[in-house]
C-alpha cells in the first residue's frame, strides 16, 4: 500500500459557519483501492466533511483533490466522483434502470447503448438485474440503497464516497450489504471513503480508520486495521480495536 | 361488479329523463322543453355545418386561453419559489383578487376594452385559468423534495438539466391536476366570454337562442356542452391518469 497512488487529497481543510468552528485543520489522503472509514461521534462534522469532499459545499480553507483535480474545479471533479447518501434518494417516476442511469443523462443528451450496458452491469453487481424495470416504490429499503449504489457506481468514479450509508436499515440487511459491498470492491477494485459513526462497522470494512474528535473537529487518530479479509465480526483484534476506539471517543 | 354499476348509472338516467318529462309534461311550459324536444333540437344542430364552425372556434378560442393562462400560472407558480418578493405578491394580491373576482366581471371588462373579438374570451380564460396553474404549481415548489436536487447536483453543475430531470417531473402531478380543473373551469369561462364578447362561438349561439326564445336549442347547445366537456374528462384525463398512475403515484406523498 506504501507506494500506491493517492486518489483522494484533503489537505489542511477549516470549516467554519459563521463564529461556529466545524472542521479544523483536517489532513488525510485515501490512496488506491483503499477503504478509508471515518469515523466520528454524531454532529462531529462528518457530514460537512463529505459535502466539501463531494463538491456540495466550497472549501473556505485548504484543499481537496481527486486524482489531481481541485474540487474548486466544479463540473469537471464531480465527473471524479460517485456518493452514496443515507438515503437511496431515488426519483421515485423513474424505474431502477433509469434511475442508475440518471448521472448520465444530466451530463448529456442522449445515454448512449454502451452506457445502458454499464447501468445494467451495475445493477447485476448489486444483484438487481431483474428489477430493472421495478419502480423505488416496488422495492425493499435495502434494494433501493442497492439501486443508489448501483447509480454511484455506473460512471465508474475514481472514489466512491458512501455518507453512512446502511444507516436505518435492520442489522440482518445491513450486514449483508457490507459484504456485498466489500465483495463489489473485491470485484470492481474501487477506492472507497465511507463515512460511519458505527465503531465495528468500520473495524469490519476498513484499511484505515480516521478518527475524528468532538467540536471543532480535527484527526484525533488514524488507526490501520491490519487483517485480512473475510474478516470475523467479533475476533479478539477487532473488540481489542473497539474498545480502543471508544476510550478516544470517551476522552472527548 | 362494472356490470352492476353500469346497470345503476342507466337506471339514473333514466330516472333523470323520466324526472325531466315529467315537469316538462305537467308544467306544460313552452319554455320547458321536453326531452324529445331538445333531443330533436339537437339532431337540427349535429346535421347543420355551422354548428362545428362555432364548436371549432370556441375549441381553438379555450385552447389559446389555456395555453396562455397556464404559461402564466406556471411561470408565477415557479418564481414564488426563487424570490420572496414574488412569493409574497402572489400570496397577498395576485391570488386572493383573481380567485375572488367573478369570470363574468373579467368577461364584462374585457368586452368593454376589446370589444367583440376573439381577444375577450380568450383573455377571460386566462385570467380564470391562471390561478389554477399558479397555485398547484406553487404547491408542488413547496413540496419539491431538495435531497433529490442535492443528489442529482453531485454529479453534475448544469442547473437547466437538473430543472429538466428532476425539478420539473416533480412538478408533473401538480402540473396535472391544474389541468385537470383548468380545462374544466376554461370551457366554463370560454361560454362566458362568447355570450358577452363574440360574434361567432357555441357562447354566442347559446345567446342568439336565448334572445329568440328558442328554449330547445338551449337545452341542446348545453347538451353540447356538457358531452365534450364529459368525453375530456373520462377519456382523455383517465386515459393520462392510468397511463402515468404508477409513476405519479409516489411522487406526491413524499
Amino acid at each position: 500500500m506504501e507506494n500506491s497512488e493517492v486518489i483522494l487529497k484533503i489537505d489542511d481543510v477549516s470549516f467554519e459557519y459563521g463564529k461556529l468552528k466545524v472542521l479544523e485543520q483536517i489532513s488525510f489522503d485515501v490512496k488506491k483501492n483503499e477503504t478509508v472509514c471515518i469515523l466520528g461521534p454524531s454532529g462531529c462534522g462528518k457530514t460537512t466533511l463529505l459535502r466539501l469532499i463531494s463538491g456540495l459545499a466550497t472549501t473556505q480553507h485548504g484543499n481537496v483533490t481527486v486524482s489531481g483535480v481541485s474540487s474548486s474545479q466544479g463540473h469537471d471533479y464531480k465527473q471524479h466522483l460517485g456518493l452514496v447518501f443515507q438515503e437511496p434518494r431515488l426519483l421515485p417516476w423513474r424505474t431502477t434502470i433509469d434511475n442508475v442511469l440518471i448521472p448520465f443523462e444530466l451530463n448529456q443528451d442522449k445515454v448512449t447503448e454502451e452506457q445502458k450496458e454499464k447501468g445494467m452491469q451495475a445493477l447485476k453487481l448489486v444483484g438487481l438485474e431483474s428489477f430493472a424495470e421495478n419502480y423505488s416504490h416496488e422495492l425493499s429499503g435495502g434494494m433501493r440503497q442497492r439501486v443508489a449504489l448501483a447509480r454511484a457506481i455506473v460512471t465508474d468514479p475514481d472514489i466512491l464516497l458512501l455518507d453512512e450509508p446502511l444507516t436505518g436499515l435492520d442489522v440482518h440487511t445491513k450486514e449483508e450489504l457490507q459484504d456485498e459491498i466489500l465483495s463489489l470492491k473485491e470485484k470492481t477494485k474501487r477506492t472507497m471513503l465511507w463515512v460511519t459513526h458505527d465503531p465495528q462497522e468500520a473495524i469490519y470494512i476498513a484499511d484505515r480508520i480516521i478518527v475524528l474528535s468532538n467540536r471543532p473537529t480535527v484527526v484525533r487518530e488514524i488507526i490501520s486495521v491490519n487483517e485480512p479479509y473475510p474478516r470475523t465480526r467479533m475476533s479478539q483484534n477487532a473488540l481489542d480495536l473497539e474498545k480502543r476506539i471508544r476510550n478516544l471517543f470517551s476522552e472527548d | 361488479m362494472a356490470k352492476n354499476t353500469w346497470w345503476k348509472a342507466a337506471l339514473a338516467i333514466a330516472a333523470f329523463i323520466a324526472l325531466w318529462w315529467f315537469i316538462a309534461e305537467v308544467s306544460h311550459n313552452r319554455y320547458f322543453p321536453t326531452p324529445l324536444d331538445t333531443v330533436k333540437a339537437f339532431w337540427d344542430l349535429m346535421i347543420s355545418p355551422k354548428t362545428y364552425n362555432h364548436i371549432w372556434l370556441t375549441f381553438y378560442r379555450t385552447i389559446i386561453g389555456l395555453l396562455l393562462g397556464s404559461t402564466i400560472g406556471i411561470i408565477l407558480g415557479i418564481s414564488t419559489k426563487y424570490s420572496e418578493f414574488m412569493d409574497t405578491i402572489v400570496r397577498v394580491i395576485i391570488y386572493p383578487l383573481f380567485q375572488s373576482f367573478p369570470p363574468i366581471c373579467w368577461a364584462l371588462v374585457f368586452v368593454l376594452w376589446f370589444g367583440l373579438s376573439n381577444v375577450t374570451p380568450i383573455l377571460t380564460i386566462m385570467t380564470v385559468v391562471a390561478p389554477f396553474f399558479m397555485i398547484n404549481i406553487w404547491e408542488g415548489m413547496k413540496d419539491i423534495d431538495d435531497t433529490l436536487i442535492e443528489m442529482a447536483s453531485t454529479y453534475t453543475n448544469k442547473r437547466f438539466r437538473i430543472l429538466r430531470k428532476v425539478i420539473l417531473p416533480m412538478l408533473y402531478p401538480y402540473f396535472f391536476d391544474a389541468s385537470k380543473s383548468g380545462v374544466m373551469t376554461a370551457w366554463k369561462a370560454v361560454i362566458l366570454g362568447e355570450l358577452y364578447g363574440s360574434i361567432a362561438g357555441m357562447g354566442y349561439m347559446l345567446n342568439m337562442a336565448f334572445k329568440a326564445y328558442h328554449m330547445s336549442q338551449v337545452f341542446a347547445w348545453t347538451m353540447f356542452f356538457v358531452i365534450i366537456l364529459v368525453i375530456f374528462d373520462k377519456v382523455f384525463f383517465n386515459f393520462i391518469e392510468r397511463k402515468f398512475v404508477r409513476k405519479w403515484k409516489t411522487v406526491k406523498s413524499f
